[in-house]
């Protein structure tokens, strides 16, 4: 008799058990508004007795292109768990002010009314000594976040630092290239495509929701090819894995090219048209061949072409279509010039050939990158021969030469011509779209009408940018709006950015906050002046020293209305929210903490959770979670679709959404100002501002506090201008959950898409390019590989080259390199417990076997991480797949997750490559996340030892 | 053997009252491996020894309103983590069940099964380890481990009149569960006072 | 074996292991939606991991159970301890954020670190040698075995076959004698020490009644997993299985007739000392993917191969258009039911 023979029952109540477990009495919409880039994955938000039970993706998506996958079910770990941290014990429920120093980790818990009558107090006496600027805010692209933060803080006064300047997800390289850096296909355009070049990307951790396209497209007849140093998890789904030596890659692609010049596979027609490299330049200086030189006046940036047996033609910057004019990409011609001198001047890409047979032939580059020559030459045809895309990710920006990199990476796709068309191009980021959720939020008052004034404002103020020079595209006016009106913001008071509607009434309070690249602010403010004028840390091969470049593109006012705050104006207060200063920030505690924190009389952290700065501020204030509020996800090319998340479950504990605690404070400061008697103060434009006004300007008469009508209000804009389908309201998205964009708006990033909007099609950038000559926002009005600004020719970087990796951090045998981890968004969901039980729950560095046994370290000892900047402790993850002398430690983790509350950043120098400070030259002027100096810190320089606890 | 009529705090197996009770030991005997429920089982334990704990004591007491049954046994090894010590007080539930394999498929035994770490469960045995969880009834049990010594009292409603009784022993050091135990290789007829 | 419920349809999960992504959604979905409960933090009844590694529990693949191939008699195994499956950690969170510690107290894991394991311990150790180095995922499940030794182990009888083809327990009949654990091939059965039950994957029944595919399934973002009923000659999963043979279960020869089904995984070359490219030699070594799936592996993976190459020549292939999926409910059978749809305020009644 065995035990299955007595079998005698029904188990209905044993299964009522599990039937029970799976019941819930409302159900939301929701996503995860938070920097998961691209995220937007739409889930139903499943609630019970009024708490948040679980989610799960809602799979609503309809097919886009039929024969191409759909988008279903998206999603991925942390967002399948997103509600285990709403009341989990890393849930922050209270107001918290700090008692002992800061950083002890003690706290007191207050009541709102305590908390906001300090911090209001420290603000108004922040605002006596040093004006409303010295209160600042680290960006974040969180859109709950970032738009309440913003309107504070441009009703306040204050500075913004940045976003993309701190954490430099800036592809520095394609912006020099293509005047933008954000050219996004949607993902399920990754379906086309033939060949899929998976470079300075790792997607099998980071694009979840998307990776599906890969592999399906793999199942398609596309060939997978992942370059990295070491065997990383994308090689899983690779048919071809490149390992290659870390920082070398410039020369591959440069080498990629080189094979396909010489075997005569370029896109010449493709070539001729799209870039720069028919373009001449003068052998004497370097310089491009200019109107002024030809005829003694004339814009400087009207450029020449050679058409054989015709001679030199200015090249159209209206349009870049040759229709059918052949010009010359080699050779050397004589010139005359308006003096009567004459100089030879040759096409761009004569040079370029030139320098790579030089340089980086494939037997060349392999003693430079370590990969075969065969393999260069079977890639390169590849390429030349099928539609590719390369999958980039924001790691190659992060290396110090990554410009150089991802300038390589352009030009493979130019010769090949993979742009403009499905299946190719480069993945970057970009948003925008949703216009109306900064519209509804700084038009002059509720309603469609004021809608209306603002874009017609928006319009007109563009009309008048084209009249000024007929061949400029919407795309570059909207940009130079951009660019004037931050210049102006410091200078006197210009108008705020374009969506604030340009003029406000003399009885409007001010609306405009600055927006200032870090750079400066680290520089002056945080003692990183030393660190990137340290010999062997930057670039060794440039004439001069850190500091002349430094002081020559301030003298020259490059960056004018943004070199602040300068040394005698200190930062006063730090408000973070949504930001994580002290766990981005490339130095960390190391370089902040002795530097910049002493100079602060406040740090507040809003957030719904305690981050790693949240421990070394003087109060936390409880944000509502994700589930808690009304919130749009960031939207992205991507997707094209706009997601909606609901308020499923009141926020937990005293916690408060961003609109109510930023007006509270205003109503406390307000209160305070005029018990100490003040009225009103003036702002680093002049403006005066009065205390008593703010908290009604803040919320729009209390419009922006309601979050129905707010929300109702911003999809409805979006409908008026033109994005989101007429008719498109609240009630569309809480039916729905998602709605498809069906045109791009006019901020810069969705513009930099230069594609039409079809709704039955993937998107692709760069059509209007491609199908329609439309012209670049770069110098040349093409995409531009060579660039004769001064310093680039000083550098020996006009064309795309290779540079070796600096020795940052000192000279140590390891290079650190990261990228995101598979378990988290950033820091956010480390102390989700479900997610802790998914890897080994704490960080770790993940090394090669035998590097870490030729240092007696086993899997999972602890560790001490060291270079010249400083040190940290963790567990060593040993593996064969890391390649020998890299050493990995994935960005994300808490700095509260490691011994000290010292993460990986504390090592790392955050040297900014000096050519970022380059200005004065078209697309290299600043622009708001876009150009400006940029953080540098893959392949640091490092050891590690074992350390005894 | 005789159920002591006492006084005292008789759920207590350290209680003084126990002292007035009479005290029996009982041999053990593993349940015979050919007898084991399920073809995994007796595959797995084959070669194994179990049931080795050799004998227990047994006091057996009433209130008047409920029987106490006092076990007694020495402790096996340290545990391993996994499964715990346990024991058994069985009874014929219908017929002239067997006790030496709790019973069988057609003529059941109950129990009264007490863990360490775990309620009492009142359960009706079919064979070894071929158990059903019954409702509680009244069932109780409170453990004590001393001097290297596992001392239980189970305890239940006084049935109307004498009936035998069975001991079961499962050593959890050694894995034992179901029907891994040491059981008495008789019915002990016990008598009402 | 008496059951009371008469078998109507089989059914049967396949992952493909050329979409799985090891990113654990499934495995959290699983978590999210069954086992937060008393005695549930360290359970994983899904659960992905790194292979070649000792995975979860730590070194299952050596763990016994199943049934021996030349006796056809069930096969003594291991009960996998609290320890190997380890995970469920206890974190330090009050004293870290209002300890007052200044950093001298950090987030981690309570309890001795010696001999630490965890759900996805070794996540991306893989093995061979840089840059020949490799490694894939492998989502693991109860198999929901057509003859599940868990079930003939049991004493107790708790365990049998729905109608569906499901291995369910009944929890209340369930002593916790752990004799399913030892006997499982594949360690897929957890131990509630607070509860004293075992527990396992439930097939997501109550979602399977109500017409929603399973949690992992409808959740896993990879588009990897298909479900469907393996006696249905139209249903993906039949043709996978059946017809093409294109997936096999894993570690058929321990004779449980597992009804989960694995599509094996391509790899990229090797690479010659000299850095060129091997294109003959796959770089996961066959013998170890047939210690896995069995001898069908090799001809699996060359059909998969030959697909390939059909597609990229512009040939069409029903194989990989099935793989692909066009349409997401395509891996969901006839669990096509959006479960925010159903009114569910009192268990579906
Ligand atoms: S966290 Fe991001 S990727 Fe994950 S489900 Fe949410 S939005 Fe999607
Ligand atoms: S959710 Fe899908 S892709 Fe992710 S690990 Fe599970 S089976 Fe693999
Ligand atoms: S996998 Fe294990 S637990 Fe699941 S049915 Fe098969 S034998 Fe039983």
């Amino acid at each position: 008799m065995d035990g299955t023979a007595v079998q005698d029952r029904i188990y209905t109540s044993a299964r009522d058990l599990y039937r029970t477990k799976w019941e819930w009495d409302a159900v939301y919409w929701g996503t995860h508004c938070v920097d998961c880039y691209p995220g937007n994955c739409p889930m139903r938000v499943y609630v019970r007795d009024g708490l948040v039970w679980r989610e799960e993706q809602s799979g609503t998506f309809q097919t886009v292109e039929p024969g191409v996958p759909d988008f279903n079910p998206m999603g991925c770990q942390k967002g399948a768990s997103w509600s285990q941290s709403l009341y989990g014990p890393d849930r922050l429920l209270y107001p918290l002010k700090r008692v002992g120093e800061r950083g002890s980790g003690k706290w007191n818990r207050v009541n709102w009314d305590e908390a906001l009558s300090d911090i209001a107090d420290k603000m108004i006496d922040a605002i006596e000594a040093g004006g409303p600027q010295s209160i600042a805010h680290e960006g974040t692209p969180e859109m709950a976040t970032v738009i309440p933060t913003n309107k504070f803080f441009s009703v306040l006064g204050g500075n913004g630092l940045d976003l993309n300047g701190s954490i430099n997800d800036f592809s520095i390289g394609l912006y020099e290239t293509f005047g933008r850096f954000s050219p996004v296909s949607s993902a399920d355009d990754w379906f086309h495509s033939e060949v899929v070049l998976i470079w300075h990307m790792n997607p099998i951790y980071t694009r979840i929701p998307f990776y599906h396209f890969i592999a399906e497209a793999r199942y398609n007849g596309a060939e997978v090819i992942n370059i990295s140093p070491d065997v990383n998890p994308s090689h899983v789904h690779a048919d071809m894995q490149v390992p290659i030596n870390g920082g070398s890659d410039a020369a591959f692609g440069l080498s990629l090219v080189q094979v396909i010049l010489e075997e005569g596979l370029a896109n010449w027609k493709f070539i001729r048209e799209q870039t720069d490299l028919g373009f001449l330049v003068r052998t004497d200086t370097g310089r491009y061949l200019r109107q002024a030189d030809v005829e003694g006046s004339g814009p400087e940036d009207q450029l020449y072409q050679w058409v054989p047996g015709k001679g030199a033609r200015k090249a159209d910057r209206g349009n870049i279509f040759l229709n059918g004019v052949e010009i010359a990409l080699e050779g050397t011609y004589r010139v005359e010039l308006a003096d009567g001198s004459s100089v030879d001047v040759r096409p761009a890409c004569d040079i370029l050939r030139e320098r790579l047979d030089a340089r980086f032939t494939p037997e060349l580059q392999q003693a430079i990158t370590g990969v075969h020559p065969e393999t260069v030459r079977a890639i390169a045809r590849k390429c030349a021969t099928k539609r590719t895309n390369i999958m980039l990710g924001y790691n190659a920006c992060k290396f110090y030469h990554g410009d150089l990199m991802e300038r390589a990476q352009a030009l493979l796709l130019a010769v090949t011509g993979n742009w403009g068309k499905k299946g190719t191009g480069v993945r970057c980021w970009a948003s925008g779209m949703h216009d109306g959720a900064f519209i509804a939020v700084n038009k002059p008052g509720p309603g469609a009408a004021n809608t209306e004034t603002v874009l017609s404002g928006r319009d007109a103020a563009i009309a008048m940018m084209k009249a000024s020079d007929p061949t400029m595209t919407t795309e570059i006016a909207v940009k130079k709006l951009g660019q004037l009106s931050m210049k102006f913001q410091r200078s006197g008071g210009g108008p705020g950015s374009m969506s604030s509607g340009g003029e406000r009434g003399a009885d409007e309070a001010p609306n405009d906050s600055l927006s200032t690249p870090p750079a400066f602010w680290w520089y002056w403010q945080a003692g990183y002046r030393e660190r990137w004028n340290t010999p062997g840390w930057g670039d060794e091969s440039l004439p001069r020293t850190f500091d002349e470049y430094f002081n020559e593109a301030l003298d020259k006012g490059w960056w004018q209305g943004m070199d602040f705050p300068r040394p005698e104006e200190p930062p006063r207060v730090l408000i973070e929210c949504g930001g994580n200063m002290l766990r981005r920030t490339r130095g960390g505690k190391t370089a902040l903490l002795p530097t910049l924190w002493p100079k602060l009389d406040l740090i507040v952290s809003i957030d719904f959770r305690i981050s790693q700065t949240g421990l070394y501020s003087d109060y936390v204030l409880p944000a509502a979670q994700h589930y808690e509020k009304i919130g749009f996800h960031i939207p992205t090319p991507h997707l094209m679709n706009l997601t909606f998340s609901d308020r499923a479950a009141k926020p937990a504990g005293e916690a408060r959404n961003e609109w109510q605690i930023y007006h509270a404070l205003f109503e406390k400061m307000a209160e305070r100002a005029r018990e100490r008697g003040l009225t009103h103060y003036t702002d680093a434009t002049g403006q005066e501002r009065t205390f008593a006004a703010l908290p009604k300007a803040y919320s729009m008469n209390g419009f922006l506090l309601d979050e129905e009508r707010l929300a109702d209000e911003q999809i409805r804009d979006s409908a008026l201008a033109g994005t989101l389908p007429m008719g498109t309201s609240l009630r569309t998205l809480r039916d729905k959950g998602h709605v498809r964009f069906i045109d791009w708006g006019l901020s810069p990033m969705a513009l930099a898409q230069a594609s039409p909007i079809k709704p039955n099609e993937t998107h692709v950038p760069f059509r209007d390019h491609t199908e329609r000559g439309m012209p670049f926002p770069t110098y040349s009005r093409r995409a531009q590989f060579y660039i004769d600004h001064e310093w680039f020719l000083e550098a020996g970087e006009e064309l795309p080259t290779y540079k070796p990796n600096p020795d940052m951090g000192g000279d140590y045998p390891l290079g650190m390199t990261s990228g995101h981890n598979r378990w988290s968004i950033h820091a956010m969901n480390q102390a989700n417990w479900v997610i802790l039980g998914t890897h080994r729950g704490e960080p770790d560095v993940v090394v090669n076997s035998d590097d870490a046994a030729a240092r007696g370290v086993k899997d999972g000892d602890r560790v001490r991480v060291f270079n010249d900047v400083s040190s940290f402790v963790t567990r060593a993850r040993v593996a064969p797949n890391v390649k020998p002398g890299q050493l990995i430690s994935y960005n994300g983790w808490a700095g509260f997750q490691y011994p000290e509350w010292s993460g990986a950043n504390e090592i790392e120098p955050g040297m900014v490559k000096w050519i970022g400070f380059a200005g004065g030259y078209g697309h290299l002027n600043h622009l708001g996340a876009e150009w400006q100096p940029v953080p540098a810190e893959r392949w640091t320089r490092c050891d590690f030892a074992r350390e005894e606890r | 053997m005789k159920v002591a009529r006492l006084n005292g705090e008789l759920a207590d197996p350290a209680a003084p009252a126990w002292g007035g009770a009479e005290a029996v030991s009982i041999t053990l005997g593993p349940v015979p491996i050919g007898a084991q429920p399920t073809a995994y089982i007796r595959e797995a334990w084959a070669g194994r020894s179990y049931g080795t704990t050799g004998a227990a004591t047994l006091a057996a007491a009433s209130d008047g309103e409920r029987l106490y049954l006092r076990l007694e046994w020495p402790d096996g090894a340290t545990p391993n983590g996994e499964f715990q010590d346990a024991v058994a007080a069985m009874f014929p539930a219908g017929g002239d069940a067997p006790v030496a394999t709790m019973g069988d498929h057609d003529r059941p035994v109950e129990l009264w099964f007490w863990e360490n770490g775990r309620g009492p469960l009142r359960l009706t045995s079919r064979g070894p380890g071929v158990v059903r969880k019954e409702a509680a009834d009244g069932v109780a049990a409170r453990g004590d481990l001393a001097g290297g010594r596992w001392s239980v009292v189970l305890s239940g409603p006084k049935p109307a009149a004498g009936k035998p009784v069975g001991v079961a022993v499962w050593d959890g050091s050694n894995d034992e569960r179901a029907g891994l135990a040491a059981v008495s290789q008789e019915w002990l007829q016990l008598e009402l006072a | 074996m008496t059951t009371t419920e008469a078998k109507t349809r089989q059914l049967a999960w396949v992952y493909d292991l050329n979409k799985c992504i090891g990113c654990q959604t499934c495995s959290v979905a699983c978590k999210v939606l069954w086992t937060r409960d008393e005695g549930e933090k360290h359970q994983w009844w899904m659960s992905v991991n790194t292979m070649p590694g000792l995975g979860t529990p730590k070194g299952w693949e050596d763990m016994g159970g199943g049934f021996d191939p030349e006796t056809g008699k069930p096969r003594p195994g291991h009960q996998p301890t609290r320890g190997e499956f380890g995970g469920g950690f206890d974190y330090n969170y009050q004293e870290v954020f209002y300890g007052g510690t200044a950093g001298k107290a950090h987030l981690e894991p309570q309890g001795p670190r010696e001999g630490r394991w965890a759900m996805n311990w070794d996540e991306d150790q893989g093995a061979g040698e840089w840059p020949n180095s490799y490694y894939f995922y492998l989502p693991r499940q109860c198999n929901h075995c057509s003859n599940p030794v868990c079930m003939s182990a049991c004493a107790t009888g708790a365990l049998s076959r729905t109608n569906d083809g499901l291995v369910l327990r009944d929890e209340e009949v369930c002593m916790g004698d752990r004799f399913c654990m030892e006997a499982c091939p594949y360690k897929k059965i957890y131990f509630n020490y607070d509860r004293h039950v075992a527990q396992q994957c439930i097939g997501c029944f109550p979602r399977i009644e109500a017409g929603v595919a399973p949690a992992c399934v409808r959740q896993c973002p990879g588009r990897a997993v298909f479900i469907g009923d393996l006696e249905d000659e139209e249903s993906s999963v039949h043709k996978l299985v059946k017809t093409w043979k294109v997936a096999m279960p894993l570690k058929a020869e321990a004779g449980t007739g597992p009804n989960v089904y694995y599509v094996p995984p391509l790899s990229p070359h090797r690479l010659n000392d000299d850095m060129s490219i091997d294109t003959e030699t796959p770089r996961i070594p066959p013998e170890y993917l047939e210690s896995l799936f069995g001898p069908g592996v090799h001809g699996a993976l060359n059909v998969l191969k030959g697909e390939m190459e059909t597609v990229r020549a512009g040939g069409a292939s029903e194989i990989l258009t099935t793989l692909i999926a066009y349409k997401w409910q395509e891996l969901l059978g006839p669990f096509t039911v959006d479960p925010a749809t159903l009114d569910r305020s009192n268990g579906g009644a």
